[in-house]
């Protein structure tokens, strides 16, 4: 039984049952893009108000998860937190995403010199540890979220222009790229209509993997005072504050941590999944 | 029983030797046992062990173990006698006279003579602008006289609080220093100390050991190790596992488990030191009363204090002039400080948009070193002013990149820093804090932007610090106290910390220092090791 007899939704939704990691991966970065749009809706309190009544309050019915030792609500800068983990996670992969694929194409359809000067450039930003790059840049611009998502972004361009680099080495040999030329197809068409849709795949699970790494990366650099300014809720700045307290309580450590664990975990279930539904050689 | 009484003596004898090998060898009067090491944790390592290099608080913790001063302080603060045995001053106060104690030994074996306190002296006033804090200190010093046994300052003007700037300067042998010059001379300091150096590995620890000539009395401990640990939480937990024998800094977070802790004993006093919020006064808003009003009445202070020491490390101030300093006004300055009030504070903010002091989205920087408690001091007031509408926004820098930014730049935000005086009088606080121009330190005032603002204040400084009459300058400082913590607000008194030091049970005759400083073989006190 081939999968031509079947209309092409079904058979997405057929392997897709197949791969469990998708199922478990995709859901959950579902609900986690649900909460982090409907934060304000789902909890009540303002997670930068101050409460000198209630510091550091173990979880009691007005907070569930309890109080930090501003007296400001847990649960609340847990979901306000992951607006800024998501928002961060995601633009600075999009960013990525865009810059890597200009790159890469370009790479691949000019000269050589030009391939060479942008291929070995890549590879010199790879060999960079990013956190250190991250403290480099966010030292010198200050600190702010639209900082922290540009150092993040330009950080993964290199990722996505290898893919997109070896993926249209690839395809731009192929009949169809070939018969498109011959029918005088400029340049620009041929990677906007025939290499573009055909490098989607490979782009597609390169950015939910990289989003759980842009992530990671992020609550790094939170950790290490570089994030967001505070008062705004981050993840990584919670553990960070809340660590220095570990031998008195545990939880507040334990929340923020749990939260970075499980929306790196499920970005990269989604990304390992989409790899092998959408990567032929690793169909069977 | 001839036999008997043969052997008896020898019996007697035998019994005697037995008897004092049970018992040991004799105690030491009130049961002091002399000998081992003493290793202190401290929050930084030292910048430099020469005591004309370097005044950061780090540093002096270890050289004042090595070097002694002409006074130095008691239990209570007070001036005593130390190298100098008597000091007196001329009528005008202009010229001081200290009689130098004979019998002092160098750890290299020479004399203390009267040439080498002048020296050590002139040494700083000698030394760039840039390499010495201390000389802004002394800067009063005219010249200097060693004569016979006497040392004769002579000054620009009357200078009433001069002795206590001696405490600060340490005596160094004029030949060594001279001979291997400074830059050898931090590395392989020569004191006359209780303690004298032995080696020193940068970031990791400085050791010192007993010297057994001290003409104070002789140290209890063999040696001294300091240990630099710059977290709080590891601090503690060293002295908790007896890794360390003394902490200081013991941080808010690690107090209340560090308190319940068998072995380990917590000591703690007023702290010699004052945390402000400060305006930059260079440019708008900042340099607007309304604005400073309206900023004082949108922070919540006891609140914040409660906030970042949960454990009572810190006392909220309402004066400059920290806790056994005169003069005391505190009762006054506490009524007159601004309350919370939300109400009041968006009143302000919108007469100052109403008078184009500022736009209603005009970012508010408050800007805070990499201190975690300032951070949190600085979260709270953001959070506040943003309670009332401001745009205000938290910038945390490195702490270096902060007091270098601070002095030399000329960015207007809002600020947090402390002072230690470096003696006790009221001098040493407001010349630091509000002084600018050529006798000003340099620090202060050039942070808080004063220099072209308030000629007045440096008229007042300067005429309080020639007075020698004690209520007459207590009055003045007071006047002028009142002036700018009140009317024109440029601090908003933040706290005064407390000075708590972890220590094993096992350390005896400890005293805690206001100064933040190891008073660990004074005229008061010996510390020894109960093992």
């Amino acid at each position: 039984m081939s999968d031509q007899a079947k209309p092409p939704t079904a058979v997405s939704l057929r392997r897709l049952r197949r791969y469990k990691q998708v199922l478990v991966g995709a859901p959950l970065v579902t609900l986690l893009l649900l909460v982090a749009a409907l934060a304000p809706i789902l909890v009540s309190h303002d997670p930068n108000a101050l409460n000198a009544r209630a510091k550091a309050a173990p979880p009691n019915w007005g907070n569930l998860l309890g109080t930090d030792e501003f007296g400001r609500d847990l649960l609340s800068r847990l979901v306000h937190g992951a607006r800024i983990t998501l928002l961060v996670g995601v633009s600075s992969v999009i960013l990525a995403a865009v810059g890597g694929t200009i790159l890469g194409t370009v790479a691949a359809y000019s000269g050589r010199a030009v391939e060479t000067v942008i291929m070995r450039a890549m590879d010199g930003m790879l060999c960079f540890p990013p956190i250190l790059l991250g403290i480099f840049v966010v030292t010198f611009l200050g600190q702010s979220l639209i900082n922290l998502i540009l150092v993040i972004g330009i950080l993964y361009i290199p990722r996505f222009t290898r893919v997109v680099h070896s993926s249209t080495l690839a395809i731009r040999e192929l009949e169809y790229v070939e018969s498109a030329r011959a029918l005088g197809a400029s340049s620009l068409r041929i990677i906007a209509w025939a290499i573009l849709p055909n490098i989607l795949a490979p782009i597609l699970v390169q950015a939910s993997l990289a989003a759980g790494h842009a992530i990671l990366l992020e609550s790094g650099l939170s950790f290490l005072g570089l994030g967001p300014p505070p008062p705004t809720p981050s993840w990584g700045r919670m553990v960070e504050q809340s660590g220095r307290f570990m031998q008195l309580s545990v939880l507040p450590l334990f929340w923020p941590s749990a939260a970075i664990s499980l929306t790196v975990l499920s970005f990269n279930l989604l990304g390992d999944g989409l790899r092998d539904i959408l990567d032929p050689r690793l169909r069977n | 029983m001839k036999t008997l009484k043969a052997i008896g003596p020898g019996a007697f004898g035998i019994a005697l030797i037995l008897a004092s090998l049970l018992i040991g060898p004799a105690p030491c009067p009130g049961g002091v046992k002399p000998g081992g090491t003493l290793r202190i944790a401290v929050y930084a390592d030292a910048t430099s062990l020469d005591p004309g290099g370097a005044n950061d608080i780090p540093s002096q913790k270890a050289y004042n173990l090595l070097f002694d001063t002409l006074l130095a302080f008691d239990r209570g603060m007070q001036l005593t006698g130390h190298v100098a045995t008597a000091w007196k001053a001329s009528q005008d106060s202009k010229t001081w006279t200290f009689t130098i104690r004979p019998g002092i030994t160098f750890h290299d074996g020479t004399a203390l003579a009267a040439e080498d306190v002048a020296f050590s002296f002139q040494r700083i006033l000698n030394a760039p602008e840039a390499a010495s804090q201390k000389k802004s200190a002394i800067a009063m010093i005219e010249s200097i006289e060693a004569r016979g046994n006497e040392v004769i300052f002579r000054l620009k003007y009357s200078f009433a609080p001069f002795p206590g700037t001696t405490a600060q300067i340490q005596i160094v042998p004029r030949n060594v220093a001279k001979e291997v010059g400074n830059k050898s001379f931090a590395s392989r300091p020569v004191g006359s100390g209780p303690f004298r150096f032995v080696e020193w590995i940068k970031d990791d620890h400085i050791t010192l050991d007993r010297y057994d000539q001290y003409w104070l009395k002789r140290p209890h401990v063999d040696r001294v190790v300091l240990r630099p640990i710059p977290e709080g939480t590891v601090r503690a937990m060293s002295l908790m596992a007896g890794e360390v024998d003394i902490v200081d800094q013991v941080s808010s977070e690690t107090l209340p488990k560090l308190r319940g802790v068998a072995g380990v004993e917590l000591l703690t006093t007023a702290g010699l030191n004052y945390y402000w919020l400060g305006f930059r006064q260079y440019g708008p808003p900042y340099n607007n009363l309304k604005f400073r009003q309206m900023v004082y009445h949108a922070i919540d202070m006891d609140g914040a204090i409660k906030t970042i020491f949960p454990h009572g490390n810190a006392v909220r101030a309402y004066s400059a002039v920290p806790p056994l300093v005169w003069p005391t006004d505190e009762k006054f300055l506490k009524e007159q400080a601004l309350p919370q009030d939300t109400a009041k504070a968006k009143k302000l903010f919108e007469a100052l948009i109403a008078e184009g002091v500022m736009k209603r989205d005009t970012k508010v920087l408050v800007s805070m070193a990499n201190d975690p408690e300032r951070i949190k001091l600085g979260e709270i007031l953001v959070t506040n002013l943003k309670e009332i509408g401001v745009n205000a926004e938290l910038k945390v820098t490195e702490t270096g990149s902060y007091i270098e930014a601070a002095v030399k730049g000329t960015e207007p935000f809002i600020y947090s820093l402390f002072s230690v005086p470096r003696y006790l009088d009221p001098d040493a606080i407001f010349s630091w804090l509000f002084l600018s121009g050529p006798n000003g330190s340099t620090h202060g005032a050039k942070i808080l932007g004063l220099a072209e603002l308030d000629p007045r204040i440096n008229d007042a400084i300067e005429k309080a610090r020639v007075i020698s009459d004690e209520a007459e300058r207590s009055r003045l400082y007071t006047a002028l106290q009142r002036d700018v913590l009140i009317e024109k607000l440029y601090h908003i008194p933040a706290y005064h910390r407390t000075i708590v030091l972890g220590k094993r049970s096992a350390v005896q005759d400890l005293y805690p220092a206001p100064n933040d400083l190891f008073w660990l073989v004074t005229s008061f006190s010996n510390v020894w090791i109960d093992r």
